[in-house]
């Protein structure tokens, strides 16, 4: 019996693809019998063109659709206006079929009563002898797989005759059985309907074929072709596990469909952590709205099963050796990722990085004697105090314990019994701590002593992302490391200006190398969360820096920058500051945006300078150098100290160095307003003097952008790499004399500051134990860390400055911005302080140690003159034991006081929610950070060979 | 890498966007656009101010003298006479009894009665004026004349100028701390041959409510013109030298010398009585009496000084004489021919002086000697206790170079009820005198201008001298920043 062929043209787009393809359906060497065209175009007048093409006769049927119609929609359309037997042909607008195309598929089918389904060897419309598709099978878990993926069709697959399935361009199928299996599943659109028919077809006892001889021109997928665009993989990924889910659904066993209905969340969510961990948190949420979208569509999967049920004569067993062998399938996962990484190392090695070694080793022991030069003097100290200084506690647990949420009682009580959220920079405080947890204090000591090292060797990873020549990076390191605010920070014991000094460089690299992978993003995030800790001023500046950069950077794939690059880059210090910024709302302070910008821990006064000195680097005016007698002015020096790495920085603009253009242009805007803004923003007080937030992290960014910049002309000056026999390049010579230049003017303008330490006036000094108050009562406060001191100060102008400190004096962990930052007015505890310092200073009726032991006050302190008025007024308290005497204070102490330990309190719903957030946004970044991707291995040595690049480029060109 | 001289679209868009941020922040920063957006949000810090903090005033108090101390024959314990129940002034006080070695009395028999302890009394400081005074009269075979002191408030520096420990003359210093804790005392000893070394004065502890006493001979032995300095650390003391003189085998006065202030180049000292020039012939010509002119103690204990010494006399016109000394050494300067009657001497120095001046009533046949000491200055309010029983005169000394106007009143005991009153009217540099009578009386004064006050308690063959002391300064306030 000779069936009919129906050829079925399901347009969706008109154009050059579709007049080929009409073309060619009509050229073929056996023709189909009629022809029907399904128009999803949208557009009365595509049928004149249709018509124009297939001719006027009967034989053409044109159906209109609506635009959103899917494949299988569009074929059950056309199959309705079919005749009860015959083929169906069926073919898209972009899908161009050889002209010996039918012929072939039918003299297959025609020959073989069992073979009701065929399709053709598919291969790439624009790349000729590719194959694209040929055939389509499953994996044991039901994954739909392509038997010839992407392959240079050298008639390797000529032999293959039966699959399980074929891909929906140019398939053929026979009419009464497919309407015997119940027709294509539109549910499955746009991926799976093809394999789905096959897999029914089948089961119902028919076999499916594909044919070498046919032909078929492809020149996108069925998704693609649908959307009208290349979707990207995320999308493609969306669309393959909703469709694999749904025919898991459709394909299982009755009993076994609420075990997987009730299980498809759950195991969504380890796919999702496996997504983590490769480093593709977009797969990851694709993965959840695929399982969300397969479970929407539970009751089409229904119908689909009761569908499959009623055709079904097969059993799944005999579909076995179609399906695609564990092996096979992990050898072509093998396979693809090799290919990956082969591609990653080919971008590699157009881009080489600088080799650490030999200069490496130079740089380390500078950073070293360094150091040892800037903090020598603490050598052997257990804790630092001095400026932004304190000792920290010594337990670890007590460490921790505040670092998202202060108790009441360790800002005074101020407001009242609440939760206080702690600076985020508490955490990076606690972090640096455990570092020595037997003695937390001492982590500060070796920070200090190994702060340019650290900084020098991160700012190195930093230019190793984007210079190539162990030149501009050894620039770029030492010149950073030389930075005067980098000085300034260590000589005035500014610890966040210290870590900040590390995280640029790092926020640095991380940002550059953001857009490549998510892993980068994700470091990225946490550089700008360690930034933002820091440096809460520089906040403003990392969201205007991501926001450009984002923008020059991810212009090419706007959607994956703005809603992956840059909330990956900004989510971990969003919900690291949740709570912090939020307090402003539910407590008095200051008046004043220094609520949200002040500097962390101690509040320090700073210098001041004119603006232009924030573009070379310094937040004040550079310290005169007197030396034997003789003092030299240091701020006209400096000026000439700078002009090289300033000049060469501009330089940059002259170089091909992008990236170091936009460094340049961000670092040194976003930083210059920032620094001229911090003067004028309050920030609390340092004793009785109002202090604004320091400028020097602004000019921290500034000085990077220029160290980079200045470092990026030296790399593009400097030869490409070391030519043995040859002499010395004049290109060379002048890299490495200007190089020389900018490092030795450098380390003269920081010279007179990096003294500093070692004068008498030093303001960083060692502390042998780890307190801040007389051995006494820090050998008290070990037994019972709840006791108050009252400190009472004497001021010059006769007043007095009254404090309660608790344990063994103020530690760094517990410092705390918004504690500085409260209301002028002191509260009611404050009143009750001043009203016992009061009665304290002067003879008074009112006995002061009732009030003293309610408040839980120990021991006195007086600092002042031990001959004073108001001390000799103390002595003459029988209830103030005297309990010491130096020079400039004595120390009292009170019988009887018991301080209430308080319960810690609790956290509130919305307090665990919020730590909740923070936790599960940094485990997951965290997890996604991690650096567990293959990177290709480039150095200089490689990559200078200017040989390999010829080799490379022979390669490419085969 | 690519060649750095090709000039691409990138390259030349990476370079605009570069150098335009660049330019407009460096403009921008130029023009102070960011500062003056900055400077221009709301909420500026205010400056810290301090709390001024009134703390409640100290309780007054003031410490008795208790029983008079001298010694009995060769003992080397003194003996205590009279049993002195001070006069007082105030409202609210409560009397405390300080703890001291125990002194027999003057008579004390088989069952060896001891003397009482001298107290101290307490008054809040809203309770108004506290004051006393310890007032007895001697007469017995040992101890001769009459005494009366003013109860002092403690204090951290004091100095007693008074008494003598040349022969017949004896002096028992007395130290007393009413305070809450120990009092470390240091006593120096300037005599007529300059600073005298007693090891014996240096460290002396005193606990909290009680007294100690010392024998002046043992500090300073045999010497004619004695004067302490007292420091005390830890708290303030009280300290009352307690003087008594022996003409051959009879007592011939006593006396209690009080503290005064620390050195200063002008002292004011009211409350001289010169006895008619027959009576102190008379008995200056009996041996052993050459000793009962007044005389003036000076002693400028830093530098050297220059002093004038102004006699003012009411009525008859000043003397003035001038006066050199040598730091450290103690100056009697003898107050001859002044003729009857009483007197206020006013003293200017080049540098910080201390004075008294030792006065004596002639009696048939007894004499007794008071010391006067400088005055303490009202500004404002002043009260003194006099007790009855003794002719009183009250001297005013004016201080200031206009005429000053003093009010007066006699009050109940406790302060409530104004007995009677009257008005003072005191010229520029000028002594007024008024008797009270012998009835004695809780005075209080308010003066419009810097005045001292003292009163002279005499009879014939008796005298004794008290000063009007103003109320214990008020508190100021503290200015404590507790934010």
């Amino acid at each position: 019996m000779v069936r009919k062929v129906h050829a079925v043209v399901i347009a969706r787009r008109r154009g050059d693809r579709l007049i080929q393809t009409l073309e060619a359906l009509t050229g073929q060497t056996r023709s189909a019998d009629s022809i029907t065209v399904v128009d999803l175009t949208a557009d009365p007048s595509s049928e004149e063109v249709f018509r124009e093409h297939l001719g006027r006769g009967d034989t053409v049927r044109v159906l209109s659709a609506r635009a959103q119609a899917g494949w299988s929609e569009a074929l059950n359309l056309a199959r309705a206006e079919l005749p009860e037997d015959g083929w169906i042909w069926a073919l898209r607008d972009d899908t161009t079929p050889d002209e010996g195309a039918l012929k072939a598929l039918y003299s297959t089918v025609d020959g073989a009563p069992s073979v009701v389904m065929a399709g053709p060897k598919q291969r790439v419309a624009a790349t000729s002898g590719f194959l694209r598709e040929f055939g389509e099978t499953i994996t044991v878990w039901g994954e739909r797989q392509a038997v010839v993926d992407r392959e240079l069709d050298q008639g390797q697959y000529d032999r293959m005759s039966d699959v399980l399935s074929v891909g929906d361009a140019g398939l053929l199928i026979r009419l009464d059985v497919f309407d015997q299996i119940g027709g294509a599943d539109p549910a499955l659109d746009p991926l799976d309907a093809p394999l789905d028919l096959g897999i029914r077809v089948r089961l119902a006892g028919h076999r499916v074929v594909a044919v070498p001889g046919a032909i078929v021109w492809v020149e996108r997928g069925p998704a693609d072709w649908r959307a009208g665009k290349d979707l990207g993989s995320t999308a493609m990924y969306r669309l393959d596990r909703q469709a694999w889910l749904y025919r898991r659904f459709a394909y299982s066993a009755w009993w076994a469909l609420i075990p997987l209905v009730l299980l498809a969340l759950p195991m969504s969510f380890v796919r999702q952590a496996w997504q983590f961990g490769v480093k593709r948190p977009d797969l990851a949420v694709a993965d959840l709205i695929a399982t969300l979208g397969a479970l929407w569509q539970l009751p089409r999967a229904i119908v689909a099963k009761t569908r499959l049920d009623r055709s079904k004569t097969a059993s799944w067993t005999s579909l076995r050796p179609l399906r695609m062998t564990v092996t096979d399938h992990r050898r072509r996962r093998q396979l693809r990722s090799e290919a990956r990484f082969a591609k990653a190392e080919e971008q590699a090695r157009t881009k080489p990085k600088p080799a650490f070694w030999p200069a490496g080793a130079w740089l380390l022991i500078g950073f070293v004697l360094l150091g040892a030069l800037l903090s020598g003097p603490v050598l052997n100290a257990v804790a630092l105090r001095g400026g932004g200084l304190l000792p920290l506690t010594g337990e670890l647990s007590a460490l921790w314990a505040e670092v998202r949420w202060l108790q009441p009682e360790s800002v005074g009580a101020v407001w009242g019994s609440q939760l206080i959220p702690a600076d985020p920079a508490a955490l990076l405080i606690a972090l640096v701590g455990s570092l020595t947890w037997w003695e937390p204090s001492q982590a500060f000591v070796w920070l200090w002593l190994a702060a340019p090292l650290v900084s020098g060797l991160v700012a190195w990873w930093a230019a190793s992302q984007f210079l190539q020549r162990q030149l501009g990076a050894a620039v770029f390191s030492v010149a950073w490391v030389l930075q005067p605010t980098f000085i300034l920070a260590l000589t005035e014991g500014r610890w966040q200006a210290v870590l900040l000094h590390v995280f640029l460089p790092w926020l640095l690299g991380s940002a550059l190398t953001a857009h490549s992978s998510w892993q980068r993003a994700a470091g990225a995030g946490f550089a700008s969360a360690a930034v933002s800790a820091v440096a809460p001023i520089l906040i403003p500046a990392l969201v205007v820096g991501w926001t450009v950069l984002v923008l020059v950077r991810g212009w090419a794939n706007p959607l994956r920058a703005v809603f992956g690059t840059l909330p990956l880059a900004l989510a971990p210090t969003i919900v690291w500051w949740l709570p912090r910024f939020g307090a402003p709302g539910d407590i008095a302070l200051l008046p004043g945006i220094g609520r949200f910008f002040a500097d962390p821990g101690v509040g320090q006064t700073g210098g001041s300078a004119d603006w232009w000195w924030y573009l070379l680097g310094w937040p004040e005016l550079p310290g005169d150098l007197a030396l034997a007698g003789l003092t030299i002015t240091f701020s006209t020096f400096v000026l000439w100290c700078v002009v090289p790495v300033l000049a060469l920085a501009l330089a940059v603009f002259a170089t091909s160095r992008s990236d170091a253009h936009i460094i340049f242009g961000v670092t040194v805007a976003v930083g210059l307003a920032t620094a001229a803004m911090a003067p004028f923003i309050d920030q609390g007080y340092a004793g009785l003097q109002p202090i604004t937030v320091w400028s020097g992290s602004g000019v921290m960014v500034v000085s990077l952008g220029v160290v980079a910049a200045a470092a990026a002309t030296l790399d593009a000056l400097s030869p490409a790499g070391w030519q043995w026999g040859r002499s010395v390049s004049l290109q060379r010579a002048l890299a490495g004399g200007l190089g020389t230049v900018v490092i030795v003017g450098s380390v003269l303008a920081i010279s007179s500051t990096a003294l500093r330490s070692w004068g008498d006036d030093a303001v960083v000094s060692g502390l042998a134990e780890t307190r801040t108050l007389p051995a006494l009562v820090a050998a008290e406060a070990t037994s019972n860390p709840d006791l108050g001191t009252l400190v009472i100060t004497a001021l010059d102008d006769g007043t007095y400055q009254v404090s309660v400190e608790k344990g063994s004096g103020a530690t760094l962990e517990r410092t705390s911005s918004l504690y500085r930052l409260r209301p002028a007015q002191p509260g009611a505890s404050g009143q009750r302080v001043a009203d016992l310092a009061a009665s304290l200073v002067q003879p008074s009726s009112s006995d002061p140690a009732a009030g003293l032991r309610e408040e839980g006050i120990r021991f006195v302190l007086f600092r002042g003159d031990p001959e004073a008025e108001a001390a000799l007024a103390m002595g003459q308290r029988p209830s103030l034991i005297p309990a010491g005497q130096t020079e400039q204070s004595v120390l009292w102490q009170i019988d009887g006081v018991a301080p209430e330990t308080a319960e810690p309190l609790a956290r509130n719903a919305a307090q665990r929610g919020a730590d909740l957030l923070w936790l599960v946004v940094w485990a997951l970044w965290g997890v996604l950070a991690l650096p567990t991707e293959r990177t290709p291995k480039r150095t200089a040595e490689d990559g200078d060979e200017p040989h390999s690049l010829k080799e490379l480029e022979e390669d490419t060109d085969d | 890498m690519t060649d750095s001289s090709e000039v691409t679209l990138s390259r030349i868009a990476s370079a605009a966007i570069g150098v335009g941020m660049l330019v407009a922040s460096v403009f921008f920063v130029w023009q102070g656009v960011p500062q003056q957006f900055a400077s221009s949000l709301p909420g500026d810090t205010p400056a810290q101010e301090p709390l001024a903090v009134q703390a409640s005033p100290p309780d007054q108090r003031v410490v008795c003298p208790g029983p008079v101390l001298t010694y009995v024959a060769q003992e080397t314990t003194p003996r205590g006479f009279s049993e002195p129940e001070p006069d007082v002034l105030g409202s609210e006080y409560v009397s405390v009894e300080l703890g001291t070695d125990e002194f027999l009395r003057e008579f004390a028999g088989e069952d060896a009665k001891t003397a009482p302890a001298p107290t101290y009394l307490e008054q809040p400081a809203a309770a108004g004026f506290l004051n006393a005074t310890s007032a007895s009269e001697i007469n017995s075979v040992f101890a001769w004349g009459l005494v009366a002191q003013s109860c002092h408030a403690p204090v951290s520096e004091g100095w007693l100028v008074g008494g003598s420990t040349t022969t017949g003359r004896q002096g028992v210093v007395s130290l007393a701390n009413p305070g809450s804790v120990p009092a470390t005392v240091d006593l120096e000893l300037y005599g007529s041959s300059g600073e005298i070394s007693a090891p014996g004065a240096r460290g002396i502890l005193i606990q909290p409510g009680e007294r100690r006493v010392f024998s002046l001979a043992g500090l300073a032995p045999g010497e004619s013109a004695p004067v302490i300095r007292m420091v005390s650390a830890g708290t303030p003391v009280s300290m009352t030298l307690h003087t008594s003189l022996i003409r051959g085998l009879d007592p011939d006065g006593m006396d209690l010398v009080g503290v005064q202030d620390a050195p200063s180049t002008a002292r004011y000292l009211p409350g001289l009585y010169v006895d008619s020039e027959a009576a102190l012939e008379r008995v200056s010509a009996l041996e052993g009496y050459d000793d009962v002119g007044p005389v003036l103690r000076l002693l400028a204990p830093g530098e050297d000084a220059d002093v004038v010494v102004t006699i003012v006399r009411p009525g008859r016109g000043d003397v003035v004489t001038e006066v050199s000394l040598d730091a450290g050494r103690v100056f009697d300067v003898a107050l001859d021919e002044l003729g009857e009657g009483h007197a206020g001497v006013v003293i200017d120095s080049s540098t910080p002086v201390v004075a008294g001046i030792r006065h004596t009533s002639i009696g048939d046949p007894r004499t007794d000697l008071a010391w006067v000491s400088s005055a303490p200055t009202l500004e404002d309010v002043g009260s003194v206790v006099i007790p009855g029983g003794v002719d009183a005169t009250v001297h005013v000394l004016s201080q200031s170079d206009e005429s000053a106007t003093v009010r007066f009143a006699r009050v109940s005991a406790d302060g409530a009820d104004v007995l009677g009153s009257g008005t003072i009217e005191v010229d520029s540099h000028a002594v007024e005198i008024r008797g009270l009578g012998g009835a004695g009386g809780n005075y209080l004064f308010e003066t419009d201008q810097p005045v001292s006050i003292a009163v002279v308690l005499r009879e014939a063959g008796q005298l004794a001298n008290l000063v009007a002391t103003p109320p214990p300064p008020e508190l100021p306030t503290v200015d404590i920043y507790a934010r």
